[in-house]
């Protein structure tokens, strides 16, 4: 086997893996959403699986989310340079 | 005493005079390599380079061409003539391969057992990668999977194309497989490859791909504002809560499945997968206890580790080789190839959606999580502050790590035979 065609062996394999990888995430995602039970609106924290007392998450802010994590991001970059 | 031999008394400074007699060129690299130990220490305090590594990395290299000394262990242990110009250290004897001598050396260089046990058995890169996968959240991948992948995929041309380059220039097709993955901008996985395809060559060829990764982190940014112009370095992408739509319990089934899938396709680079995606489960998992541990511990000892015996297996009478002039060449060029495929991904996403896509994304291609990523994003932040490229960025970050992983069993499954 020469180098071109390992080159190109290796562009077609990694290309038809890489989209199994994809097709993979794709159906698994779709597969998990359908099946899996509905998750209650706000989460049961680690304490509480681990014996400790169940505490209900308040009700989520997208719209707040967000915006911290752009902010988050923006501070990150400004203390790493 | 009739005679003191002072320069006997200070070993270092007479091999050192000793080695400028038999071997000049090997004296002027010896003191060359400690000037660039001082170098790295330098870049790492600054945070031009990446410290956690290079700091190591720079003390045990400039350390390691200081001690050598008159020394020759398996002669002294075997109780047999000593060779009197035998060069050696205390720190750990990376070309030994006959058993017996090893199990001395174990005995005797303090590093030896560091370096058999986890080093040279690919053991510290499964421990960075199990790390790594414990930081990462592939629902930035899950969201966008498909092109996630295109500019990964992309992003590797470097990977590729290097081999008939490195092949053109003399290389066997393993050496030039394992120099080429540099393109792939992930250390471990050069370290795993290489030493499955070039044991002979892996201490240059690793060396060369963890300082070219540092050297990336300064060097892409030029390279993004020569090709991508500032209009559309600072395309804003449409802000976006579809990460964060995506369960653990979905990321978890990702894992598992993809692991055992990649697996069973390439047997060979199985350590690396399982790590990768096992590092994944116990974050997916909500383990905190393991999480912590994995993610904090396991990484930054296996990266200490790593740093570490990097700087020590450059001493120059191990890393000097005619061989290596070509690896020095090559590396760079590998990875500006694989940044320059990234950004080409990038532009062929900006025609396919009409100008909506952020071509500065393509880089983060380039493994090397999560330095790419941040990377693009100061590179958009600069053009454009309101511009928020960093989940579209991190999902082709993970993405790459994933391609760069299928590549490397690729290489190693056709050529180790």
């Amino acid at each position: 086997m020469n180098e071109w065609t390992i080159v190109g062996l290796t562009y077609v394999l990694a290309a038809l893996v890489s989209l199994l990888v994809a097709v993979i995430i794709h159906i698994m995602g779709a597969a998990v959403k359908r099946f899996a039970a509905p998750e209650v609106p706000g989460a049961i924290d680690a304490e509480a699986q681990q014996g400790g007392s169940a505490t209900i998450a308040p009700p989520r802010n997208e719209e707040a989310e967000i915006v911290a994590a752009i902010a988050a991001v923006h501070s990150y970059i400004a203390r790493r340079h | 005493m009739d005679h003191i031999n002072f320069l006997g008394i200070f070993q270092g400074i007479d091999m050192m005079c000793h080695t400028f007699q038999t071997n000049p060129t090997l004296a002027i690299s010896r003191i060359a390599l400690i000037f660039v130990g001082f170098l790295l220490i330098y870049l790492g305090k600054k945070g031009v380079l990446e410290p956690l590594l290079m700091i190591p990395m720079g003390l045990g290299m400039a350390t390691v061409n200081a001690s050598v000394m008159f020394f020759d262990p398996i002669n002294m242990a075997a109780k047999k003539a000593i060779d009197p110009n035998a060069a050696g250290t205390l720190f750990l004897d990376a070309n030994v391969s006959n058993n017996d001598h090893l199990m001395t050396l174990m005995q005797i260089d303090w590093l030896q057992p560091v370096y058999t046990l986890t080093f040279s058995n690919g053991l510290v890169a499964c421990l960075v990668f199990l790390g790594i996968g414990s930081l990462l959240d592939v629902g930035f991948v899950m969201a966008r999977p498909y092109v996630s992948m295109f500019l990964a995929l992309c992003a590797e041309f470097g990977t590729i194309i290097t081999l008939p380059i490195a092949t053109a220039l003399g290389l066997n097709l393993k050496d030039a497989a394992s120099i080429a993955l540099v393109g792939g901008a992930d250390g471990p996985m050069v370290l795993f490859t290489s030493l499955k395809l070039s044991p002979d060559l892996f201490v240059p060829i690793t060396v060369v791909a963890y300082l070219y990764l540092g050297f990336a982190y300064g060097g892409f940014p030029y390279l993004i504002k020569a090709l991508v112009p500032k209009k559309l370095r600072g395309i804003q992408m449409p802000a976006t809560t579809k990460d964060r739509e995506i369960t653990s319990g979905q990321k978890m089934v990702f894992a598992v499945v993809c692991c055992v899938v990649l697996c069973l396709l390439f047997p060979v680079a199985s350590p690396l997968f399982f790590s990768l995606f096992l590092g994944i489960a116990i974050r997916e998992s909500g383990m905190k206890q393991f999480q912590h541990l994995v993610s904090e511990v396991v990484l930054y000892g296996a990266t200490l580790t790593l740093g570490l015996l990097l700087g020590i297996l450059c001493e120059a009478g191990t890393i000097l080789s005619p061989r290596v002039l070509p690896l020095l060449l090559l590396g760079m060029l590998a990875l500006l190839l694989s940044a320059i495929g990234g950004l080409a991904g990038g532009y062929i996403m900006y025609f396919l959606t009409r100008g909506k896509f952020n071509p500065v994304i393509g880089i983060a291609g380039v493994s090397c999580v999560p330095s790419t990523a941040k990377v693009a994003q100061k590179c958009v932040s600069a053009a454009n502050p309101n511009a928020i490229i960093m989940q579209y960025a991190l999902g082709v970050n993970i993405s790459g790590v994933i391609t760069t992983a299928i590549i490397a069993a690729i290489y190693v499954s056709l050529l180790s035979k």
